[in-house]
């Protein structure tokens, strides 16, 4: 079984095409209510993992994530509501903002470390939460955009669900592909050792900020998709309790996995809706959790199963 | 390593806990409730949820409707649209609830409300009070049972308007609650008293403890008379460190919030006498005997006066169950034209509900705050008045042009 | 406007400042000594207050009951911090900073919790004390006894803990823990214990600010995070891990505010953020901070 399950898990293509095949027959045997959780998961994995590209891979903390998050889903419902743009523009567009703003955001960010990166991602996160919560006439504050029209292509659930599961696997596959380059392996030894790679000649701030910009613009579809399937956005998509979200999520995952936050996102969603259907105290529940990953499991779901996998492995080859 | 299998353990059996799904009775009808139970709203959802289940005992006691029992299955929306649209799904597509009740907050409001015209659900809001739920994006399944933010803006504006001020400062939270408050108590006052003046008008952060920098600023500013749109926790600040500085002896303070009891009886005997302050049920003034069998029923279950959110919980069920009663069916488009021709014989009195916003004639009252000895721990407001429904919810042809605006 | 509006303007923005001047050297002070940002350390600010307020509750008859849970709250809060310090965050000091913070945000997640759990969801109220009830008129206006109070303890708590630092043998030890806690070890010196007590130093700074903030506001679970935003930019405009800068920062923040109400009432949301965020563009390690500290 062992021997099964780490060939599914280790490098290679068959783990995520098993994965996928799984999700695309899932739909037939849980109901509507399932379905519509896993698309909340898909748009939360495509967020969480973009995020990773920063921390797990660029070893950049960001507190304001959530920014490009919400800049990718307000584009897609102004565009959509106020320009009256088609469906595939608006999607389109998303990345493009939120690119645009991490761009604009990075470039005073990456000059900094550690914790006054940190600090300076949480102020200008918190200053695009405040603009789209102040902006009435623009975004229409707090009230959100409600009611927003998805083409009758994509109404029922299920469909909805299938454009969803395209999208994360294009994205997942597509952030795959960054992090495997030369760009994502430089972004590495970045993070492990910025004064060697610098020394190597290699423009740090450059670097760091072409990772800013690429993870907000995954982030911006993100948003998009989950703002498309919920039919609004609300500036609460923007606020630092969504980029902790993601930050948690990562974290119960694992960060050092790629597909760590993905694994992360369905727990979070997964437990949240069972604890809150028992329990009043779900914040009790979720805080124990984290500080119990930090201490113990800080390689998250995905580094817990993997270690003892690989244990397992490696002690199977050592015993033939 | 020890530690590692327990959590391994529980973590496994949780999974397996959520699969377990409680036996489903047929039989009852069932109303999905999501409210606040953490986040900011959570002290006014906890009292509607009270305040439904004691009617919902009620109806069941004298053999439900329709021979079924009501059953209320409630949820935590966190006071984000998010999980709260999550929590309505669920209740509708797995729970397969038959109605939808509930909000404090107006996003999330706003957000179900979407999700119940699609699904064509009926879903009736307790507590939230953005006229935008029922007009610009009203529709044919959302109900408000409770009143909204312009009966309780041009109330306080008729209110103001008999009074001698001329010279006004506004202040609210800055969102858009504190925002619309304003400016509806505003053009009302203007419209009824053109003599009086706007000096300034300022917004402070929702939550945000210190309102002394906001309390000097209207004290300086040659403001007679201020009207607060803050609530909660902010009306509470506001109130103890303004009456520190004598704020309430030098300017006349109106706000809709200073005589709800979730905030009342937090102050306690901090509460500034004379200021004007609303309510949306002054139980002490009314007395009837329906109303005095709710308070009764709702101190003994919830341990405290009901406010805000109680009477609309009571009403809510009550209407819903009086509509199918009425419709002699469940089915959702019957009760929608039964709900909107019923009288429903509530606390605040009999309430017709609207046909043009699904807004119920809920009346709002004003009143000046005053301790009495039948009251010793919190004000009540004395002198209470309430203005005709029709002067002071947006008539039809507001409501027609916001839509056509829209 | 006239002059006396603004003296009021400035003292008020004074009394909020020389509060936040408490609580957030409870903040820089960890992070000075341990290179630890404590998220939670709005959690402990929250906890005092609440602890106040169940001490004001337990001794309802007892006059001077909220000098006693001034004077006890805190200091129950700061054994709480250090219970803490000692089982649980000890272990991540030699890691990552993610790790720190989000072991830190799940004590925010859990404390919230465990306030409703034990006082319920309900605004919760404290009366001023009666001594200070009163105002004093300055130039036809009136100031609270208490904001004076407030604009006195924050010098006077800062004033100890400058002592402390300054001219006693611990002070000494924990600054040069501070700038070379690795040298302190080889010599010696017990670094862990000294830890402890700092962390409980700072646990109790912020839990006097929750206290003594507790007359005057709505003592409610969502308390924890108001302040913490806003501790964080009084440090970070300061310095992290500044005396000084603390104190200036506190001041600071408190005349924004004040004024910005003013003048500029639409930004007053922002402004706070956009302070934050020029500082840390333009000299991160704040007005007073030390440049190596990052």
């Amino acid at each position: 079984m062992k021997r099964v399950l780490l060939r599914i898990l280790g490098p290679g293509p068959l783990g995520p095409v098993l994965a996928l095949v799984f999700l695309i027959f899932l739909p037939l045997a849980i109901g509507e209510s399932w379905v519509s959780l896993i698309v909340e998961m898909m748009a939360l994995a495509i967020f969480a993992t973009s995020l990773n590209i920063l921390i797990g891979y660029g070893g950049m903390v960001s507190f304001g994530h959530a920014a490009y998050y919400g800049i990718g889903a307000y584009t897609y419902a102004l565009l959509l509501t106020k320009a009256g743009a088609p469906f595939l523009l608006a999607m389109a567009a998303a990345p493009v903002l939120s690119a645009l703003g991490a761009l604009i955001i990075g470039w005073f960010c990456v000059r900094l470390s550690h914790i006054y990166f940190s600090m300076l991602t949480l102020a200008f996160g918190q200053i695009v939460f405040a603009v789209t919560l102040q902006w009435y006439g623009f975004t229409r504050g707090d009230n959100g955009i409600t009611e927003i029209a998805v083409p009758l292509l994509l109404q029922s659930t299920l469909r909805f669900y299938y454009f969803a599961l395209v999208l994360t696997a294009v994205c997942l596959w597509g952030m795959k592909r960054i992090v495997d380059s030369p760009f994502g392996k430089t972004l590495q030894a970045l993070r492990d050792n910025p004064l060697r790679t610098e020394f190597m000649g290699i423009n740090v701030r450059l670097y760091s900020l072409a990772a800013f910009v690429i993870a907000g613009a995954f982030a911006g579809i993100g948003g998009a998709l989950f703002a498309a399937f919920n039919h609004n956005v609300f500036p609460t998509f923007m606020h630092w309790g969504k980029s902790t979200e993601a930050l948690v999520v990562t974290l119960l995952g694992g960060m050092f996995h790629f597909l760590g936050p993905a694994v992360g996102s369905i727990l979070l969603i997964f437990l949240d809706k069972i604890v809150t259907s028992y329990l009043r105290y779900w914040s009790f529940v979720l805080g124990i959790l984290l500080a119990l990953m930090v201490l113990f499991f800080r390689g998250g779901f995905a580094g817990y199963v993997m270690g003892r996998l690989n244990a397992f492995g490696a002690k199977r080859e050592g015993s033939q | 390593m020890k530690k590692e299998r327990l959590f391994l353990v529980m973590g496994m059996a949780l999974m397996i806990l959520g699969f377990v799904s409680l036996p489903q009775a047929a039989e009852p009808i069932k109303i999905g409730y999501v409210h606040s139970l953490s986040g900011g709203g959570s002290v006014y959802g906890k009292p509607c949820l009270d305040a439904a289940e004691i009617a919902a005992a009620e109806i069941n006691a004298k053999g439900g409707v329709l021979g079924r029992k009501i059953e209320i299955i409630p949820r935590d929306d966190k006071t984000k649209p998010e999980d709260g649209l999550r929590e309505a799904k669920d209740l509708v597509l797995s729970k397969k609830v038959d109605y939808l009740m509930g909000t404090v907050s107006s996003a999330v409001a706003l957000a179900i409300s979407g999700f119940a015209k699609e699904q064509k659900k009926i879903f009736c809001v307790a507590t939230a009070q953005s006229t935008a739920i029922t007009t610009e994006k009203g529709h044919r399944y959302v109900f408000r049972i409770s009143t909204n933010n312009s009966a309780y803006c041009r109330s306080a504006a008729r209110r103001a308007a008999e009074l001698p001020y001329t010279k006004y400062y506004l202040i609210g939270p800055d969102y858009e609650y504190g925002h619309s408050s304003n400016k509806e108590f505003w053009t009302e006052l203007k419209r009824l008293k053109p003599s009086v003046v706007l000096v300034k008008e300022a917004f402070s952060p929702l939550g945000a403890p210190d309102f002394k920098p906001y309390l000097s600023a209207i004290l300086a500013s040659g403001a007679e008379a201020c009207y607060t749109s803050h609530w909660g926790g902010d009306w509470i600040a506001f109130a103890k460190q303004g009456k520190a500085m004598g704020y309430f002896d030098k300017i006349k303070d109106i706000g809709q919030d200073h005589g709800n009891m979730e905030s009342a009886l937090a102050l306690g005997k901090d509460m500034p006498e004379g200021i004007l302050g609303g309510s949306h049920y002054p139980f002490w003034a009314l007395k009837t005997p329906k109303s005095e069998d709710f308070v009764k029923k709702f101190k003994e279950k919830a341990g405290m006066y009901p406010g805000v959110g109680a009477a609309g919980g009571y009403a809510i069920v009550y209407s819903l169950a009086e509509a199918i009663a009425k419709a002699k069916s469940t089915d959702t488009e019957k009760v929608v034209d039964a709900l909107e021709t019923v009288k429903v014989d509530t606390p605040v009195g009999n309430l017709a509900i609207r046909k043009i916003d699904h807004q119920a004639m809920w009346p709002f009252w004003y009143g000046f705050t005053k301790f009495t000895p039948e009251y010793p721990n919190f004000a009540i407001l004395q002198d209470v008045k309430a203005y005709d429904p029709a002067l002071v919810y947006q008539s039809e042809e507001e409501i027609k042009a916001l839509r056509a605006k829209q | 406007m006239d002059f006396s509006a603004l003296f009021m303007q400035f003292l008020s923005g004074l009394s909020q400042g020389m509060l936040m001047v408490i609580i957030a050297s409870g903040l820089s002070l960890v992070f000075g000594t341990m290179n630890i940002l404590n998220f939670a350390h709005g959690s402990f600010y929250m906890l005092g207050a609440y602890a106040c307020f169940a001490v004001v509750t337990l001794l309802p008859q007892v006059t001077g009951n909220f000098w006693i849970g001034l004077l006890v709250g805190p200091l129950a809060v700061a054994g709480i911090g250090g219970l803490i310090e000692r089982n649980v965050l000890r272990r991540v000091y030699s890691r990552h900073l993610l790790d720190q913070l989000l072991l830190t945000y799940a004590f925010i997640l859990i404390f919230d919790d465990v306030v409703k759990m034990i006082w319920g969801i309900d605004f919760q109220s404290i009366r001023m004390p009666a001594v200070l009830s009163g105002k004093l008129d300055i130039l036809g206006r009136s100031l609270p006894h208490y904001d004076l109070f407030l604009i006195l303890m924050g010098p006077l708590i800062l004033a100890g803990l400058y002592f402390l630092l300054q001219k006693t043998r611990i002070g000494r030890v924990m600054r040069a823990t501070a700038s070379d806690a690795e040298m302190m070890l080889a010599l010696g010196g017990n670094v862990r214990v000294l830890f402890n007590r700092v962390f409980m130093l700072g646990v109790w700074l912020g839990g006097m600010g929750g206290a003594l903030i507790s007359p005057q506001a709505a003592i409610s679970p969502g308390m924890a995070v108001s302040i913490i935003v806003e501790s964080f930019i009084v440090v970070v405009i300061g310095g992290l891990g500044s005396f000084w800068g603390t104190l200036l920062g506190a001041f600071i923040f408190g005349q924004f505010n004040a004024f910005g109400i003013l003048f500029l009432p639409r930004m007053a949301i922002i402004f706070p953020f956009v302070l934050m965020a020029l500082v840390l563009i333009i000299r991160p390690w704040g007005l007073l901070g030390r440049p190596e500290s990052s």
